[in-house]
């Protein structure tokens, strides 16, 4: 190492991608580009980490990423089967047709989505993390072919233990319209500041919606999460 | 000896001196940059895909590359680089300081405040043709194989959106040890994707001892 330069914890695995965001202070940047210089591994890394960065950049641009960071197991094959025979033997426009309601049905518990007074069964669960980089859709959800509640979760910035939320769904189209969005108020965030509810698939239709997340309890702006309910995927 | 990128590159931009002579007349050894600016776009390409990209403008980017290319080489003739090597290290090291000095200057202009991220954020720019069409396959590879989905989740924050350790891990209520674990794991399958690649080392070696 050059003398006067300070040395760097090399097995800091942040350094390459700090370097490349131009994160890192004049000395740790001297001190880094020493070793890049010296030693061709450190070269290889920061070399991978910009592939790497330019890679991922793609992807979010291609709506690619935005899949991976959404929760969700996919169904058991036989049960996927059972939904495509549900479909054929009732008839999908039976519950997603003329009388489906203008808004979203969400609750706070799945106890309180019904169907004729039986309980909707829950999906699995969703979890939604706003993707900032990708700008356009923070998750992609199937709806399933069966009525279904979807089992959601959402991580709002200011989500803390304890703290309370309102959560709005609109279909953004018709949200252009004017058109009244379905709202819950007093979620109450688990101990990871996990915000969730559940939504009554029957009442969804494929497109893009906008969910709204309003903290109680401080003055922070609502935030919005942009996700893109498709119909769902044809394999078993 | 071919010469494509150095034909591409304007002769108008801002860092298009690189290659001339300063006295005007014409380049001293061109086919020997040229070189060395071909194995730079083939052996580390991610220098340049990074550049387009931060400077929305390839012309301007391959302009960039070109002048960090003629310093390291003029040094390297110069007797200032001890290894010749380290070149591609130094090649590196000046793109990264013209980038930065060039973004210092966009950002001091009152007429153009966009902050690096808006630079960023902004799309529709044109890869370079350097760009390997595997990539982003390799990369959503690397993406969907970490479990659990927080772990994807950081390194998307990480490397993408460039959040800060720290915040990363009180969003997503990970120690450091955690952060750091995630990292080192993704950092194995980034070796492994640069080896896949393909990058010969010794490759920009064996050519300054040919041409030094």
């Amino acid at each position: 190492m050059p003398p006067g330069i300070p040395d760097l914890p090399m097995d800091d695995p942040t350094l390459a991608n700090r370097y490349l965001a131009d994160q890192l202070t004049e000395e740790e940047r001297s001190a880094y580009e020493a070793r890049m210089l010296a030693e061709p591994a450190v070269l290889r890394e920061v070399e991978a980490t910009a592939r790497f960065k330019v890679g991922l950049a793609l992807a979010g641009e291609q709506g690619r990423l935005a899949p991976l960071l959404v929760a969700g197991q996919r169904r058991p094959p036989y049960l996927a089967w059972a939904a495509m025979l549900a479909v054929l033997a009732i008839g999908i426009g039976i519950w997603r047709g003329a009388d489906t309601p203008a808004a979203p049905w969400i609750a706070p518990s799945l106890g309180q989505l019904a169907n004729g007074g039986t309980p909707l069964p829950a999906s699995a669960q969703f979890t939604l993390l706003r993707v900032r980089s990708d700008g356009q859709i923070d998750a992609q959800i199937p709806l399933p072919a069966r009525r279904e509640a979807l089992w959601l979760r959402v991580l709002p910035d200011s989500g803390t233990a304890g703290s309370r939320h309102s959560v709005a769904l609109t279909r953004v189209e018709e949200a252009a319209d004017g058109q009244p969005s379905s709202t819950i108020s007093d979620l109450i965030a688990n101990d990871a500041g996990y915000v969730e509810f559940f939504i009554d698939s029957a009442t969804l239709r494929p497109g893009l919606y906008q969910l709204t997340v309003e903290t109680a309890t401080t003055a922070q702006e609502a935030e919005t999460f942009r996700i893109q309910f498709s119909a769902e995927d044809s394999q078993p | 000896m071919p010469n494509q990128v150095v034909q591409s590159v304007s002769s108008s931009g801002p860092y298009a001196g690189g290659l001339h002579d300063p006295a005007g007349g014409a380049a001293s050894r061109p086919s020997d940059q040229s070189e060395l600016h071909r194995l730079m776009a083939s052996e580390y390409p991610g220098l340049q895909m990074l550049l387009v990209r931060r400077l929305r403008d390839p012309e301007l980017a391959g302009d960039l590359l070109n002048e960090a290319v003629c310093v390291a080489w003029e040094k390297n003739r110069a007797g200032q680089i001890a290894n010749p090597q380290q070149i591609a290290g130094y090649v590196y090291q000046v793109a990264l300081n013209l980038l930065r000095n060039h973004r210092r200057s966009v950002g001091d202009r009152a007429d153009r405040r966009a902050d690096s991220r808006t630079l960023d954020d902004l799309t529709g720019a044109p890869e370079p043709e350097t760009i390997d069409p595997g990539l982003v396959q390799k990369v959503l590879r690397i993406v969907r194989d970490l479990q659990p989905l927080r772990d994807r989740v950081l390194i998307v924050r990480f490397y993408l959106d460039e959040d800060d350790s720290e915040t990363l891990c009180a969003e997503l209520g990970m120690t450091s040890a955690q952060f750091t674990k995630v990292l080192h794991r993704a950092r194995r399958r980034l070796r492994e994707l640069l080896e896949s690649q393909g990058i010969r080392g010794g490759d920009l070696f064996s050519v300054l001892l040919c041409v030094g």
